[in-house]
């Protein structure tokens, strides 16, 4: 595996003083399905347009496949993007629309019309090629985006926000099949996104980002479990987050008390006795105990009061209050239809494993 | 409720009044009068075809019409090729709006200036003590101002450029800035630069801007009679012109009513022509 796409110490500053991404440095490696995920203004958007080249960075430098194309124009860079609204020409048909990057590279007609053939069949629109954009449905429509951007083989393909003009149920069909093109097609797919799902389902790797610096990247189930801070916790599913202080600490496992509860955790680096710190708990993590559940080998018991249930079908998720006057939300499997739900008012005992616990420094409490 | 009725009857009814009054009895009139028949010392009522017959056969005629059709697409044509830049300039190079505002309302302002000022000043930029002889002879380039520049095709096609490219900046504006701005970044992103972006993205997107801004420069100049009056000279005569000298000074209503007739079906004809071009070419930009 070699580094497809290099973006090195890359600022990007608008009107003077808007920092939209700064100081980001991220190695993608070939044929990785890298997602930039974060909030609307978060620098994901222009940190793609900078790979396209349609934004230029203010400091830093982008290579490709080891170029440096920090000041090359978007026509003389190998990659392509999927438009967030498709950008499909609506005075060109469908087949013209894939043609399109074709014609200015040397290849005869016979060639393009086999290469635009190839490309709608994979997104199985060979019987459309002759329509106009504006006949098509959104689906449809986003398949030829799609076609299009694949057709010249690019070294890496971009994907602005692809699925997010698509209804839910054809969402999750997309989502789907371009993981599956994307193992089809081997290509390096870079995705913007801030659909958190959408990232978890899809990406080999997800970019995190924030204030135009990234987050935390790594694999869907490592961001998940192991969030480097709170802000990821929260950002990626839903995390109860709660104040906690260090009582002891001894052989690197700190003792921390948080919501009523005392538990051994890895003491987080340079942090001492006394410290606030800031405990995550995954509500699916928390389970309703039975009477002979008892605290120890790592199991922790917490005694709270439901104040609501709220019925999601497959499961049931349950606000309670703990003594300390912390919100827990916990979500419940309802694996058998005869799963008594608690109604609000109901003492119940929760347990959780310290191992599912995630402590983060008092310093990246953000 | 019958008041409200009633309002709303007058209000519709006096455009309507005003048009079928004003516009529709004229042209019934002139209709009328183009099978006249000429008789010494003026015209007098009849069915016949002759007005009509001699426009087709007198050369001083068909080929007063054809000047004027020439000098109306060449019109067209150069107001085109200064607009078209100047349009594509404003919306795509000028980032600041404030820059953008100022350079098209200089463009639209004359618009508010005396349409006979506007021919008139003409004169003194391209006539004999005008500003282009008084320069060319300061340089030395000239020893004698020469009357080439003015009272000839080539100032009538300058001056009614200059006029009607108000008209064809606006809807060509109005095209430009219609295209959405992820086409031309899809056009860069599969490969294509920035003029191949412009001819095989932008132009045909803005074609309907074109077609009618070339319709009002082309019917504007096919009906003026002021810029031939003023700087046409003998060999710019016009339409517009021989049809005046009809019914002024050569008493032939009839003619001059067949010679209008004419006249205003090319245009109709160049307009319907025009719609069902900008129809077809049509485009769902959404």
């Amino acid at each position: 595996m070699s580094k497809i796409v290099e973006i090195d110490a890359v600022t990007k500053i608008y009107g003077g003083s808007v920092l939209a991404v700064d100081d980001l440095s991220l190695a993608i490696e070939e044929g990785e399905f890298v997602t930039l995920l974060g909030p609307s203004g978060c620098g994901k958007t222009t940190l793609l347009r900078m790979l396209a080249g349609f934004e230029s960075p203010d400091r830093g430098r982008i290579r490709l496949a080891g170029e440096d194309v920090t000041d090359r124009p978007p026509y003389r860079r190998d990659v392509n993007m999927v438009f967030q609204d498709y950008a499909l020409f609506p005075h060109l048909s469908v087949a013209k629309n894939v043609a399109f990057g074709l014609e200015r590279q040397r290849l005869d007609r016979a060639e393009i019309a086999r290469r635009v053939g190839d490309a709608l069949a994979l997104v199985g629109l060979a019987d459309k090629a002759e329509r106009r954009p504006h006949e098509l449905s959104g689906g449809q429509r986003q398949r030829v985006a799609l076609a299009r951007a694949i057709v010249r083989r690019p070294k890496v393909l971009l994907l602005d926000e692809p699925l997010s003009a698509l209804d839910a149920n054809l969402r999750e069909a997309m989502q789907v099949e371009l993981k599956h093109l994307h193992e089809k097609l081997g290509l390096t797919f870079v995705m913007v996104t801030h659909d958190q799902t959408e990232a978890l389902v899809m990406s080999d790797r997800i970019v995190l980002m924030k204030d135009g610096r990234i987050a935390q990247v790594g694999a869907p189930a490592e961001l998940y479990n192991n969030p480097a801070t709170p802000y990821v916790a929260s950002f990626i599913g839903t995390s109860n987050l709660l104040p906690a202080r260090i009582s002891a600490i001894a052989d690197g496992r700190a003792l921390i008390a948080f919501s009523g509860t005392r538990c051994h955790v890895p003491a987080p680096t340079g942090s001492a006795a006394g410290q606030n710190l800031m405990v995550g708990l995954r509500p699916e993590k928390l389970r309703l105990a039975t009477a002979t559940d008892m605290a120890g080998e790592g199991r922790q018991i917490l005694d709270v009061t439901v104040e609501e249930s709220l019925f999601h079908g497959n499961s049931v998720r349950l606000r309670c209050a703990a003594p300390g006057g912390d919100i827990l939300l916990v979500d419940c499997q309802l694996t058998q239809s005869q799963v008594t739900i608690p109604a609000g008012g109901a003492s119940v005992r929760l347990a959780f494993n310290e191992a599912d616990l995630n402590v983060f420094g008092a310093d990246d409490r953000t | 409720m019958t008041r409200d009725r009633a309002l709303r009857s007058v209000v519709l009814a006096t455009p309507l009044v005003w048009a079928v009054a004003f516009m529709f009895v004229p042209y019934l009139i002139i209709f009328t009068y183009s099978f006249w028949l000429k008789q010494y010392p003026t015209f007098v009522p009849a069915f016949q075809f002759g007005n009509y017959l001699q426009l087709l056969v007198d050369p001083q005629y068909y080929q007063v019409l054809l000047r004027t059709a020439k000098i109306a697409i060449l019109v067209a044509l150069s107001a085109l090729a200064i607009a078209y830049p100047f349009a594509y300039y404003l919306v795509f190079k000028v980032t600041s709006a404030r820059l953008r505002l100022t350079l098209y309302m200089a463009v639209i302002a004359p618009l508010w200036v005396s349409y006979l000022l506007r021919a008139y000043i003409w004169k003194t930029i391209l006539g004999s003590e005008g500003v282009i002889n008084s320069f060319l002879v300061w340089i030395g380039i000239l020893d004698t101002p020469t009357d080439i520049f003015l009272y000839n095709q080539f100032s009538m096609v300058v001056t009614l450029t200059y006029i009607f490219i108000p008209f064809m900046v606006m809807p060509i504006y109005t095209a430009l800035e219609k295209i959405p701005r992820n086409l031309i970044e899809a056009s860069k992103d599969l490969g294509v630069g920035p003029f191949g972006t412009l001819f095989k993205v932008i132009w045909p997107l803005s074609l309907p801007g074109v077609f009618a801004g070339m319709t009002f420069a082309f019917c504007l100049t096919f009906g003026d009679f002021v810029a031939p009056f003023l700087v046409g000279g003998p060999d710019g005569v016009m339409v517009a012109n021989v049809i005046t000298s009809q019914y002024g000074a050569a008493l032939n209503w009839p003619l001059g009513s067949a010679l209008a007739i004419v006249m205003l079906i090319i245009v109709l004809g160049i307009i319907e022509l025009s719609d069902r071009f900008e129809r077809s070419g049509r485009i769902n930009l959404a």
